[in-house]
Parts: C-alpha cells; structure tokens; sequence
C-alpha cells in the first residue's frame, strides 16, 4: 500500500513537469574590423543589439578584435577568433570576413558579415547564402556609378579619372571591372594606377598632377584607405577632386561619396544576428542591402580644391562636412 | 484437525482484513478519482474553450491593427507621390526641376528606390534611382505597361510585389501627373521597397508563438518572419485561412480565429485580415499547442490538486479503514491463538458497532467450539479403539489362509475387542442349503456344539442366512421375538441373555452367519452394530480370500495333473504304453481306486480293454471284451457325453443301463464312463472307480474330461505313428528296388552305346574311305549309297552319343573340365561347325560377338557343344531365312550372354517349357520332317546347370524362336 502511495506521488511530481524558464543563457559573440574605420559598425550593431534586449555583460558578451589593417593580423585573429568557439562571429569589410568564412566553413557556426562590399566572395546569392553565413551588403561595387555621377555633378568637366588600385586587395578585380564597366558607360577616360603598400602609394601618387588627371576614383581597399592622408594630402595640393567608397573618409579629407552609413549597416545586422539569437538559421535570411545611402560632401576640400558645390547637391546631401 | 480448521479460519480473516483495507481505498480512491477527474475535465474543457476564444479576440484585434498599419504605410506612399506629383507639374516634363525633386523623394523616402516620370504617350522622360545611373538612352517605352496604362486614366495603380535582384521586395506605384483635376499629361511611378513592411510582419508577436505574414491576391507570400520563405516564392493558397481570402478578397472585416493547418504544417489558430484597397491580407497564426499553453500550465496545476486531493482520500480511507480493520485485526488474532489450541481465549472488543456484536458471537462460538473439543476427543477415543479392534481383527484374518484358523483367531478377537463372552460361526454350504458350524468361542463345555447344522430360514441363524439381516437381542429373556424364531433355544439354555446374530457377506452374498452372546442384558448401539458388521464384512473376505486360495490350489493341482498327463501321453507313441501310464497317473492324482480304458477295435464293432489298474484279473477277465453300443459305455459312445454315477449300488440309471453290473458286484460304489475323443471321433472309454461314495464338483468333472481328451489325442498320435511308420516300411522298399532298377537302366545304355559306337565308327570310318576312293573307283550311284550310309551312321552316332550323355549326366558321371580362354576361340570354333553345317548356303547366318569379352574361367568344350546344339536345331527347324549368333557382356552381373536365333518355324507356347525335357520333340519332328531324338536341349539344359548357367526361349510360332543363354565369366 505504501509502495502505491508513493508511485501515485511520484506520478503527480512528474506531470507537474520541470519549470520552464531556465537559467538565462549568455552569448558569446566575437566580432573582428579589419581597421578602425570599421568600428562604427560594430558600434551600431552593439546599440541595436542592445535596443533588442542584448545587454552587454548582462546576457551577452561581446570578444572585439581590430586588425587594424594587418593582412597578417586578420588572419591570425580570425584564427583565435574561432578557435574561441563563440555563439556567433560577426565582421565587417570583405577583408575581414574572408578568413573567418574559410576557418568556418562547414561548421554551424553562424558568421554575420555587418559589411561587405562583395558579399558574392563568399556566399552563394543573395537569396541564401547555402552555409552558416549572412549580412549586410555594403553595394559599395554597386555604386559605383553612381559616384561617377555624382563626380559628373559635382565636376562636369572631368573626363579623365584615375583609378587607384591595390592589387593585393580582397576587392581588387571585382572593382577594376565595376570601375571599367561604369566608367565606359559614364564616359570617362580610366587611368588605372597601382599601389600595395603606404610607399607603393606615396611614389605613385607623387607622379599625379592635374596635367594626368581630372579627379582619382578610390577603392574599397584596405591599405588605400589605411593610408589616405597621404593622397588628401596629395591631391588637394593638386587640386584634384578624390571621391571615395567611404563617408568616413569624406570626414576625413575626400571630397565626396555616395555610400552607405556603417553604423547604420551594424544596426541593421544586429536585427539579422537577434533572428539568428533566436533560432533562425543563416541560410534562410538573404544578405541584405543596406537600407540607407549617404550622400557625403567636404566642403572644406571642396574650397581648397577650388570647386564650388552645386546647390541641388547640397540640397540631396545628407552629410556635408565643413558647413 | 481442529487446528487446522483453525488455522484456516485465521487465514480467512486475515486475507479479508488485507481484502477491506484494499477494497476501501480501491473504490474510495477510484470514485474521489472519477469524481475528480470528471471536475479537471470540465473545468479543462472550459477553460480550452474560454482560452480559445481569447486568442482568437487577441488575433482578430492584432490581424486588424497590422493591417490598417500596411495599409495606412502604402497609403502614404500614395500621398507621397501624390504631393511629387503636384509638385513636379509645375515643371518641364523630364526638366532638371523634375530630376531634383525626384533624387529629393529618393532621398527623404528610403522606401523608394527609383522615380520615373512619362509623358502622355508612356515614354519615359525622367528616371532616377537610388542605386543606379539612368542615360538618357536607356529611358524606354512604358505605354504598353499596366503602371502607366492605369495611372493616365486618372487611377491610382500598385503592382503584385515582386523581388528585385537583391532578393528584396518591390512593388510599382504610380500615380496621374495631373494639370487640372481632369487633365493627365503624364504619370509618376516608383519603384517601393517593402522591406519595411518584412520587419514589420517580422516583428508581429501575440500570445506565446503567435507570428503573421502577409499575401497578395493570387495567394503568394509577400512577408514573414523567415524572408527566405518569401523568396522562395511561396503559394499558401491552399491554407484555409488563404483560401477564405481568397473566396472573398474585398470583405472589409477580419474572420474570426479557428482552428486549420498552419504554414508550417501544424495545428494552429488562424485568422486574416484584408489590407484594404491593396487585395492583400494579414494572416496571423498561433500554433494550437502554443495558444494552449497556458491551458497546459493550467492542466498540471489541475493535475496536481487532483493528486493531492486523491493522496488525502487515500490518506482518510487508510485512517478508516484502520478503525474498521483494526478490530477485525483483533478477531484474527484472536481466532489464531484459539488456532493453536488455546480454546480459552476470548476477544475483548468495544466499538459499539456490529464488530463488536460479532465478537461477542466470535466469543460464543469459540465456547462452543471449547465444549464440542471436549466431546469431539471422546469420540475420537472411542473411534479409535474401534478401528483398532477392526485393525486386529482385520490383521487376525489376514494371517492365514486356513478357514479354520481364520475363523477361530477372527472370533476370539472379537469376543475380545467388542466384549462379548461367547460366539461362534456357521458357513452356509449353498448346495445343501445348510449352515454348518465352523468355530466357535467362549461356550463351557460342548454348549456351543450342541445344534452344528441348521437350514436356510430355519431358527435365528436360518433367517439371518436367508435375510441376509442382522437380528439383535438385547435382553431374550424379555424379548418376545427370541421365542418366536429361536429353533433350538440353546441360548437361553446355557444362560445367554444378550445376543447379536449377523449375516457374513462378501459382494452382497451371503457366506454364512456370526453369533455373538453375552451373560447379561446389553445394548446395541448403532455404532456397535456398525463395527460388529464390519468385523463379519472382515471375516467375509477372509472367508472368500480362503476359498479363492483352495480354488486355486485346487486348479493348480488340477492343472499339475493334466500336464502330467499331458506329458505321459507324449512321453511315446506306444499306444500300451500310453494307455498304461495314463491310468496309473488318473489313479495316482485323482484318488480312484481303479481305471480302466478301452479303446474301439479297427473294425469299429467292439472295445477292447488295453489298459487297467486297480482290477483284479478275475475282473479284466470278466470285461476284456465289450460290444459297442451296449451298457453304459455304450451311452458314453452314442452320446459322447460322460455318465456319472455317484453310487451304483443304490443309482437306478445304473442299474437300469448296466446288465451286467459287474463293476457293482466287484464292490464298487462310484463309476465314472469318459468318452475318450480324438478330432470329435470317440476312440475309447475311460473308466474310473471308487469303492466309496464320492461328488465331483463341475470343475473336476471337467478336469477329467480333459485328461480324456488328452489320451484321445495320444491314442491318435499312435495311431497315425503306427501307419505312418508302415507307409515309411512301404516305401523305402520300393525305392530300393527304383534305385536298382535305374541303374540297370543306366548301366545298360552305357554298356549298350558303348557297343553301338563301336561298330558304328568302323561302318562310318569304311564307307567314308569307300567314298573317297580307297578302295577304288565307285560309280554314281554307289557314292549316293554310300553319302546316305555315312548320314545316317553320323546321325545314329550323334544320337548315340547324346544317349550316352545324358546317361553319364544322371549317373553323376559327367564332370567339367575347366580352363581360362577366351570367347573369341569358342567362336572360331563354332564357325567352323556352321561353315560346315551351311555348305550348301541355305541360310544366312550372321555373327554378332562383342570386340574385347572377358576371358571365362568354364568349361570351353561343353560351351561349343551348347552351341552347336543350339545351332544345328536352328539350321534343323528353318527351311529358310536367317540364323544369328549374338554375344555379349553383362557387365553388371559379371556374365556372358550368347543368344541364338532363327526365323523358323517356331514353337508353340504350350511346348516351351516341354521342348527341355528328354526325348520331347515337336509335333512337325513327329512327321519326319526334322530328325532327332529330343536329348540335344535336355543335354544343353543340364550341362548349363552344371556351369551356374541357364536358358530361356522367346518364340513366335511360323516367324522363328531365339534361345538365349548366359553364364559366368568364372564358374566358382
């Protein structure tokens, strides 16, 4: 009888079943920028995961690694990275991203790219990505033209573009054909000119003079951008017009770009990795494009290569350095 | 025994205490668990309903609310491009104004991505993008296009959504370019990227699981949660929340929730909501389980009060079951110390109830049980004694097969065991119908003696004999029966006052009767009476067990003696000596002062004394010849029956039958006559004699009968010995005289072939040197003599020799000569005779031997001569045609097969198998057509019986015969 009592308590102790809500689970995320003018993505993400109830040190914990333009360097940290074993990696610029999407590849180890100008590098379309990634594409090939334009607006008598190249690049040849192909339709003379390194770009820019060139087109490349004081510097004193693929590097000393904001692209893949947080698999959210392009003009550049910017693109401009 | 009744009443009670305890929290738990159960159902069922009913309100609430949201986001849109429209008809179709204001939309929208501006016939003349650089070579021809065709009749237009390159979402909205409110000179379009509405539809959470997404008219997915659905094209038409927007796309309200299959494929509650204007709608779906959670949450919560709440029935019907149990408890310990013997022990219960009223019967009963102990043991004594007594007496009986000792030793322990002071026992002889007095105890003097015989029905015992009832007298100076059926009063006589007559019975019948007497008055209880029946049952089987005994030494000695008989009579075939010992043994073991036998003479007319024993000689002399059919024997010997005479001094069938009456003045009184039968012939009478009475009962009498018949069977077996061995006398005289008279035959053909062969060969040996000129010339017709002297004198010769053959064949003389050779060698000879035979080439003769015989180990000669026989009758019996000669190797049964054949004239069925026998020959060699005697097959015949051979013949009479013989490769 005793034995009987007990079964039936036992019964009544498990159909209550165990509690539902368990401990609350803390992710790690690691997150690797090829240099620092990346970091504003990792910033937007950190404040929209944050907006999305991911507390940092609270329910989320966050290992942020900069390369800081290192080719070397991102590849070791993106080794550590993995080797880490984190709940998710997010990165920023193809740069970054390459290694990490070969060191996870195969692995459910889900890779959020808050950047990357050529996402096809390592993702199959833009529909699924078919492995353990997905991001936000930065459309900065695709706007290509669309700066070409813009430089037409800004400078209606250049005709003679230089492109500048770092072969060694990531972006290198998917550039150099999106710079021929707008370039033909826009009816520009492409001068392409190339430099790896900081001394590669010092020699090579030296020899460039408004005799050569109407304006100088720059890449989504790493180490140009790593080192574009030393073109600003050039080409102001040249006079010549520098459109770029960055709004960072507007503030910096470029005349203008057409391009997405980073910050906002972060933002924008931090509600990609939530989805992920919350069971979604990468493969079935489309790389996104971003869902806001800035219009960038330095009017301080702007004097001092004496160019006067038109009304209607003040107007359009959603950033406009030196007001 | 009565602990054990005990013990068993203990466990009675204590399998019906654990039984209440069980059966109260079975049905107690069991109807507070239905009770229960039913009450957590119910509120279960309401509660689902209730819940149910609540989310569907929460659904239909939110399905209404995005909807308004998605169709308030496009409606802006729409005005957006409205006040773009108005603003840009202030200026140049396609004019630097229009661009500006177009990239401005671009920019203070993110929602469109591209404006395009087409005049009045659909040319594009404007068209700017967010992402791309439009030429002015690329603008197209948009006038076949749906956009421009509804916006320039003044209508507002939104495409189904489609998805661009990029994967994301897109629809086409265009608007009139309106002038005045009548005149259209162009339309607007943008391209909308509905991204924002995937974060909205996204976003949509209500309830625990609750999610939505959006379709257009023709059931497509626009947005949810997962993009990658949308992308992939997907078509919920066939959902039936799809299904009944679909069946009615412009009701303005939203369905309440029900229950269908979801997008994933499971249960859920769903509901729609059309946007209206767009012929869109918002789907919103919970799972069923999700929506239901709560109820779960609820259930368990049920389930546990359900739980406690049986756990505390159970806890009460224990607590009940105890108080009523424990009492009971207190009665089953209570009937287990009365189970071990302690019958003094009382239970001591007060509940006030009706336990305690059984405890006070519980307490009665074991009084009485106390008591009824007390007589029980009593009983039990007493029972004992008695079958005590019935134990001795049984044993007393068992321990002898003697009737007198059985009967004496069985009564004085029943005087003992039963305490009576005199008793004895008659048996009843059932052909007298007499009681006889057989023992008899406790009686002074010859008083128990006195009267030893009564009569069936005569006095106490004769009816007791005949009722088969007992009779008891307590008192027979008082009891009036006593004189009423007493025979002699001997009893009362020698002072008896008390006395029990009881019938002895074994299987109902009735073998005689007891009587038991005392000096005093006694009572008979029933009890008594019982055993004392018993003890008389006892000593009926004991009586019957003796009887059985005497029978069977009876039979055994019967037996003893017949195959004693038996085995004299079998000792010879003497049919004296037979005779002799018989009777000596009839005497010797049947106790007869005389036998005598006769036996019946071979002309059947008289008997014939031939064997007596216990006669004088002057009385063989008187009987030693009988007429049949005469006297008593002759009755034996007509009827076959046996006649009987228990006394033949005083038996009338005697006297009447007898004339004689020899046997009666020789002093005899009992004379038995046995026919004496053999095969149911009667060969004899057999007599036997006592000079004193004496009875035979049946078995004895057919004892005798046997012991007749057994030298029935002996004087037969002499018989048959007697002319068995005469026929034997008979012939072994004729034989002699067979075997003297063969050989003389034998001896004669020999000697006489001999002889003939002789002068044969001269005659033969001369005529064939006259023939061939020896002698001189001879003419024509002498030489025609002389080939028919040399043919005729080689046929008699030929015959001749066969005669001589076949003579030395039956006289044993022949023998084999045996040597090795090869088959091959016999054939070459035997060609050479049929060359010979065939010079004339009147047949054909073909050969058929087998290429590589085995050797034969045999006798070659007799072979060839075999064959030539076989042959030279082939060539005798066909006028015309063929003779083939086959040979060939019976591997397997290590033999040679020759075969000949003809096409003759055959032989007729019925001669086969004649044609092998000596001087057979065929009716056609009878005619003179075929010479020859009939030896050459008889001779073939003998000689392959002589090698392990033998033949057999196919024939068809008119078409030829085919003899086939075989033999081994190696005579043994």
């Amino acid at each position: 009888m005793k034995r009987a009592l007990v079964f039936v308590f036992t019964l009544l102790v498990c159909s209550m079943g165990v509690p539902e809500a368990g401990a609350q689970k803390i992710y790690h995320i690691g997150a690797l920028v090829a240099e620092d003018q990346f970091i504003p993505a990792f910033d937007g993400f950190k404040k929209k995961m944050a907006e999305l109830g991911h507390t940092e040190r609270k329910n989320i914990l966050y290992a942020f690694h900069n390369a800081k333009g290192g080719q070397d360097n991102i590849q070791k940290l993106a080794r550590k990275l993995v080797q880490a074993k984190p709940d998710l990696i997010v990165t920023s610029s193809t740069a970054a991203t390459v290694p990490v999407a070969k060191l996870t590849k195969g692995t459910d180890l889900p890779v959020v790219f808050l950047s990357a100008g050529n996402p096809l590098e390592f993702v199959q379309s833009y529909a699924s990505s078919g492995n353990n990634m997905t991001g936000i594409s930065s459309a900065s090939l695709d706007l290509t033209a669309k700066r070409m334009e813009l430089l037409k607006e800004l400078a209606p008598k250049v005709k003679r573009l230089v492109s500048l190249n770092n072969p060694q690049g990531v972006n290198y040849r998917e550039n150099l054909a999106a710079v021929r192909e707008a370039g033909k339709k826009m009816g520009f003379a492409i001068k392409e000119v190339n430099a790896s390194s900081r001394d590669d770009l010092g020699q090579v820019i030296s020899t460039m003079t408004r005799k050569q060139a109407d304006a100088i087109l720059l890449p989504p490349d790493l180490t140009i951008t790593k080192n574009l004081d030393v073109v600003v510097q050039h080409f102001i004193k040249e006079k010549l017009p520098v459109i770029t693929t960055l709004v960072i590097n507007v503030r910096r000393g470029a005349l203008a770009t057409y391009a997405p904001d980073y910050f906002a692209l972060g933002q924008q893949g931090a509600a990609l990795v939530h989805k992920i947080l919350k069971g979604a698999k990468p493969a079935d959210l489309p790389i996104e494009q971003p869902f806001k392009l800035t219009l960038a003009i330095n009017l301080k550049t702007a004097k001092a290569i004496g160019l006067k910017i038109p009304r209607e693109i003040l107007l359009r401009a959603d950033e406009v350095i030196g007001q | 025994m009565k602990k054990l009744e005990l013990g068993k009443i203990t466990q009675l009670f204590s399998r019906r205490s654990g039984g209440i305890r069980r059966r109260l929290l079975i049905w107690g738990l069991t109807l507070l668990g239905i009770a229960l159960i039913v009450n957590t159902l119910a509120g279960s069922m309401y509660t689902r309903r209730l819940i149910k009913r609540e989310a569907a309100e929460l659904q239909t609430e939110v399905a209404s609310r995005v909807a308004r949201e998605i169709e308030d986001f496009i409606r802006r849109k729409a005005e957006r491009l409205l006040d773009f429209s108005a603003s840009a008809t202030l200026y140049e179709l396609g004019g630097k104004e229009q661009r500006l204001l177009a990239l401005l939309l671009l920019k203070n929208d993110r929602a469109f991505t591209d404006v395009s501006v087409l005049d009045g016939k659909g040319l594009e003349v404007l068209k700017v993008s967010e992402r791309r650089v439009y030429l002015p070579g690329e603008l197209a021809d948009q006038s076949d296009s749906a956009k421009f065709k509804s916006a320039i009749k003044g209508e507002h237009y939104i495409s189904p959504v489609y998805t661009s390159d990029k994967a994301e979402p897109y629809v086409t909205i265009s608007v009139p370019l309106r002038v005045t409110p009548q005149e259209v000179v162009g339309v607007v379009s943008v391209e909308a990227n509905l991204k924002i509405l995937w974060e909205v539809i996204g976003e949509i959470g209500f309830g625990r699981a609750g999610y939505a997404y959006l379709v257009d008219g023709r059931g497509n997915l626009i947005a949810h949660r997962d993009p990658s659905l949308v992308l992939k094209r997907t078509n919920l038409s066939h959902l039936h929340a799809v299904q009944e927007f679909l069946s009615n796309p412009t009701s303005p309200d939203p369905t309440p929730a029900y229950e269908s299959q979801g997008i994933t494929g499971e249960p859920v509650l769903a509901t729609f909501a059309p946007v209206g204007g767009l012929g869109w709608a918002v789907v919103l779906e919970e799972p069923v389980a999700a929506a239901l959670s709560e109820l779960k949450r609820m259930e368990r919560y049920a389930l546990l009060l359900l739980g406690i709440g049986v756990l505390i029935g159970a806890l009460i019907i224990v607590w009940v079951s105890n108080r009523i149990t424990r009492p009971i408890s207190e009665l089953h310990r209570g009937a287990e110390v009365i189970g071990h013997g302690n019958l003094h022990h009382r239970v001591e219960i007060k509940t006030g109830d009706e336990i305690e009223q059984l405890a006070r019967e519980f307490n009665k009963m074991a009084g009485e049980l106390q008591a009824s102990h007390v007589t029980l043991e009593q009983k039990v004594e007493q029972r004992t004694s008695e079958l005590s007594a019935l134990y001795d007496v049984t044993v007393s009986v068992s321990e002898s097969l003697d009737i007198n000792s059985v009967l004496s030793a069985a009564l004085r322990k029943v005087l003992e065991v039963l305490r009576f002071d005199a008793g004895r026992v008659h048996l009843l002889d059932p052909e007298r119908k007499e009681l006889l007095l057989k023992a008899s105890q406790g009686f002074a003097g010859e008083a128990g003696m006195q009267l030893s015989v009564y009569r069936i029905g005569e006095g106490i015992n004769g009816k007791v004999a005949e009722s088969g009832e007992a009779l008891l007298f307590e008192d027979i100076e008082t009891d009036p029966r006593y004189e009423q059926i007493a025979y002699s009063g001997l009893a009362k006589q020698a002072g008896y006052r008390a006395l029990a007559s009881l019938p002895i019975k074994v299987k109902g019948k009735v073998l005689g009767t007891m009587d038991l007497m005392n000096l005093v008055p006694r009572s008979f209880l029933p009890s008594e009476v019982q055993l004392i029946s018993s003890v008389a049952n006892e000593i009926g089987v004991a009586i019957e067990n003796s009887r059985l005994y005497e029978e069977a030494v009876k039979k055994s000695q019967q037996l003893s003696a017949l195959h004693t008989i038996a085995a004299t009579v079998n000792q010879s075939l003497e049919l004296d000596v037979i005779l002799r010992e018989s009777v000596d043994k009839v005497c010797e073991i049947l106790a007869f002062d005389a036998a005598w036998i006769y036996v019946a003479d071979p002309s059947g007319q008289e008997l014939h004394l031939r064997a007596h024993k216990g006669l004088s000689d002057e009385f063989v002399r008187a009987i030693y010849r009988r007429g049949i059919g005469t006297g008593s024997m002759g009755r034996v010997i007509e009827s076959g029956e046996p006649l009987v005479y228990e006394d033949i001094q005083t038996d009338p069938a005697y006297l009447q039958v007898t004339a004689g009456r020899r046997a009666q003045s020789f002093g005899f009184r009992t004379l038995y006559n046995f026919p004496v039968k053999s095969r149911a012939r009667i060969v004899g009478v057999l007599n036997l004699a006592n000079y004193f009475r004496r009875r035979f009962s049946p078995e004895e009498l057919e004892l005798i009968g046997s012991i007749a018949n057994e030298i029935g069977v002996g004087v037969e077996n002499a018989n048959l010995f007697y002319q068995t061995k005469q026929k034997s006398l008979e012939l072994e005289k004729t034989n002699i005289e067979l075997i003297t008279a063969n050989q003389a035959k034998a001896d004669f053909l020999a000697a006489m072939s001999h002889e003939l062969r002789t002068p044969l060969n001269v005659i033969i040996g001369n005529a064939d040197l006259m023939r061939d000129g020896m002698f001189g010339d001879i003419g024509a017709k002498q030489r025609s003599a002389l080939e028919k002297i040399l043919y005729y004198s080689e046929t008699l010769l030929k015959l001749i020799n066969d005669v001589l053959t076949v003579t030395k064949v039956e006289a044993g003389k022949a023998s084999l000569n045996v040597s090795t050779f090869h088959v091959d060698e016999i054939i070459a000879h035997t060609r050479g005779y049929v060359e010979q035979l065939n010079r004339n080439g009147r047949l054909k003769v073909l050969w058929e031997v087998e290429p590589d015989l085995p050797p034969m180990t045999t006798d070659a000669l007799k072979i060839e001569e075999i064959l030539q026989n076989l042959i030279g009758n082939a060539f005798k019996f066909t006028p015309q045609g063929s003779i083939e000669v086959r040979v060939r190797d019976l591997k397997g049964k290590n033999r040679i097969e020759f075969s000949v054949a003809d096409t003759g004239i055959g032989i007729a069925f019925k001669d086969r198998d004649k044609i092998f026998e000596q001087f057979h020959q065929l009716e056609e060699a009878h005619t003179g057509s075929y010479g020859g005697v009939g030896l050459g097959l008889n001779i073939v015949k003998r000689y392959l019986e002589m090698m392990e051979g033998h033949i057999k013949v196919e024939s068809q009479p008119g078409k030829g015969s085919t003899f086939t013989f075989e033999l081994p490769y190696s005579i043994q």
